[in-house]
């Protein structure tokens, strides 16, 4: 390596930031193994990362997003609406091939749209992706006029088997989330992503062209939250029009837990993975405890407030 | 911070300067609009039932705007406003009086407010990661208190608090009416409305100026809690009832919008009591007037999320004035 490597105080601090994670994730394993039944066995993993797949999926664009210094409060209205058109389309007869195909440009139209005003009539982005959330979301409930979606050909769930051992949607979110942490870290892509984080001015000023990021970003966005749609419904093999509801506000608590900052510039993929494992293995642990959503909720709060607190304090 | 406005200027051109006159043109025609297609919506008496359905929204939206205003963001309010009405009607259920039922009932909410405030400035961790934490804690303690069950059967006394009866003057109306008019002027004419904006424009230049930026952060938010106690307790009298885990939920997204609709500033330092009611008011009549023209309840969401992203681009008419001008003078 030519490159001169940063101070060892900077490297371990970089490494650091992930090690309450990780002890945080260590913690709650051995907890549920020890009590929670079933918890400890290889079928429950793969069932815990087969769930855990959509929205850690759909959390790689919005970590590249929330670097960059923006947010998508759209994504699960992205998703239901895209979930929806794949499906009403495979129960007219249309291909599987074909109909994920227009599943996919209509997650890739709503982030045009979203990437359009914000990026070409400067409009903030959370105020916009508020507008389109319930506008799509509305969209859900005229398309399927408030019934579920059901009945898919046979292929469709082959997307449900597994490669060796591991469901096909674990894999491509695998393979999306190491090939956004190499851009990220290592691409000028990633580069620019993060200095318009942090100083979007700047950027536009050293030749970045900065609009063009923040289009294809919120493009980006709206193509993987339809790709992770259609795990999703092929998955729960069926479509309603509240598919996917309340599923940003998931997707940014993994993102903040994983040491993601809202103000933009700083964060990792990596770490926002981390985030979505540990709240993916909370859930399914409380759930094998027998506990309800409710306190499931209020420990997913302490636990944000906590992992955000500590790792505060060292900076 | 500097008065623009000189009093002598002719009313129409200092309409035209105000940041809120594009958005209250749009209003009144997206209100002329509906009045033309749909008989029911004219009249004073649907005006009337308009501003009772926004009371509501309306407070927790004054509330929203001084959140927005000082940088902030509450995604609990949503969480607060369900703790809050249902502690106020299970001390109704338990017999107290209505006066110490609210009095608690308030204390809860700015109790609510002053934890989110405490947590946002004493362990420094910023304001959406705190609401998004605490709306999850307070929406579960509420479900907890009640046992996931509806809470109702309130006294005569609790239910006059949200009751519609007597047209303008019913309570809520009163209130919200109250409250734009300490709101404008608080934020307009006392010394602590004017440091919010400098906070809200400038935390940096605010704290150097040797305004105390933590405990005027502390207090937003628990001016904010008290708002949505009482938003709360109207909430559960005016339905009657109230259950927890579905009450008010994504009531920040819709008082998000009403205030940055009225030109309020995501990134603080701007927005103002006047264009925040346009917005609510806004919100109000599109959701009023889709179902007086019988629109299929699926096209609510579309239509309301369209209007939104609609009223935003005509406040881009504004900005890109205001932009020339600024242009202009350099």
């Amino acid at each position: 390596m030519e490159k001169t490597k940063p101070a060892l105080g900077a490297r371990l601090s970089g490494v650091r930031q992930y090690v309450k994670l990780l002890i945080i994730l260590i913690v709650e394993v051995a907890f549920f193994s020890a009590f929670a039944p079933y918890f400890a066995s290889s079928r429950n993993f793969v069932n815990i990362l087969r769930q855990a797949s959509e929205i850690g999926i759909m959390a790689i664009p919005l970590t590249l997003l929330l670097v960059a210094g923006y947010m998508d409060l759209s994504v699960g209205s992205i998703m239901g609406l895209s979930g929806i058109m794949v499906g009403m389309l495979m129960r007219a007869g249309v291909s599987v091939p074909l109909a994920i195909l227009v599943g996919l440009a209509t997650g890739v139209a709503v982030g045009l749209l979203n990437g359009f005003m914000i990026g070409c009539l400067n409009i903030q982005g959370v105020v916009v992706t508020i507008g389109s959330q319930v506008m799509i979301r509305g969209l859900c409930y005229i398309v399927t006029q408030g019934r579920a979606v059901s009945g898919y050909p046979r292929a469709f769930f082959t997307l449900n088997k597994t490669v060796a051992g591991i469901p096909i949607s674990v894999w491509v979110w695998l393979t999306l989330s190491v090939l956004a942490i190499v851009v990220l870290e290592r691409s000028y892509i990633g580069r620019n992503i993060k200095g318009i984080g942090n100083n979007a001015t700047a950027c536009v000023y050293s030749g970045v062209p900065v609009r063009r990021y923040k289009v294809l970003l919120f493009a980006f966005c709206g193509l993987v939250t339809a790709v992770a749609s259609v795990f999703l419904i092929s998955r729960i093999s069926s479509a309603e029009a509240t598919l996917g509801s309340g599923y940003e506000l998931d997707v940014i608590t993994a993102a903040l837990l994983g040491g993601v900052s809202i103000m933009g510039g700083k964060g990792t993929v990596q770490g926002a993975m981390l985030g979505i494992v540990i709240i993916g293995i909370l859930r399914n642990g409380l759930n094998m405890m027998g506990m309800s959503s409710i306190y499931q909720s209020i420990i997913l709060g302490v636990l944000l407030l906590i992992a955000v607190t500590e790792r505060r304090k060292k900076a | 911070m500097s008065e623009q406005k000189s009093g002598g200027k002719p009313l129409l051109r200092s309409l035209c300067g105000r940041k809120e006159t594009p958005i209250l043109l749009f209003t009144l025609a997206v209100y002329l609009f509906f009045c033309l297609i749909a008989p029911n919506f004219r009249g004073v008496t649907n005006f009337m039932i308009i501003v009772q359905q926004i009371a509501i929204n309306g407070i927790v939206a004054l509330g929203m705007t001084i959140v927005i205003m000082i940088g902030g963001m509450d995604l609990s309010v949503g969480a607060i406003l369900s703790l809050c009405g249902v502690c106020g009607g299970m001390l109704d259920n338990a017999g107290l009086p209505i006066v110490l039922t609210v009095a608690l009932t308030l204390c809860i909410g700015v109790a609510a407010g002053a934890v989110n405030g405490l947590l946002i400035t004493r362990l420094d961790i910023p304001d959406i990661i705190v609401t998004l934490a605490t709306m999850n804690i307070f929406r579960g303690l509420a479900v907890i208190m009640t046992g996931a069950k509806w809470v109702t059967d309130f006294s005569p006394g609790f239910k006059a608090l949200g009751s519609t009866a007597g047209g303008f003057l019913c309570f809520p109306v009163v209130v919200y009416l109250l409250l734009i008019l300490c709101f404008a002027f608080m934020l307009n004419r006392m010394n602590f409305g004017r440091k919010l904006y400098a906070l809200g424009g400038n935390p940096h230049a605010a704290s150097l100026m040797g305004l105390d930026c933590k405990r005027l952060r502390c207090r937003v938010y628990m001016i904010n809690g008290f708002l949505l106690a009482i938003a709360g307790l109207m909430f559960a009298s005016m339905m009657n009832s109230i259950q927890a885990a579905t009450a008010a939920t994504g009531l920040q997204f819709q008082t998000m919008s009403a205030a940055l609709i009225g030109g309020a500033n995501i990134f603080g330092g701007a927005g103002s009591v006047l264009g925040t009611v346009i917005g609510s008011f806004l919100m109000g009549s599109i959701k009023n007037g889709l179902v007086q023209i019988h629109a299929s309840e699926y096209w609510l969401d579309f239509f309301t999320g369209a209007i939104i992203l609609l009223a935003l681009i005509v406040n881009l008419v504004q900005s890109a004035r205001g932009g020339r001008k600024r242009h202009g003078k350099d």
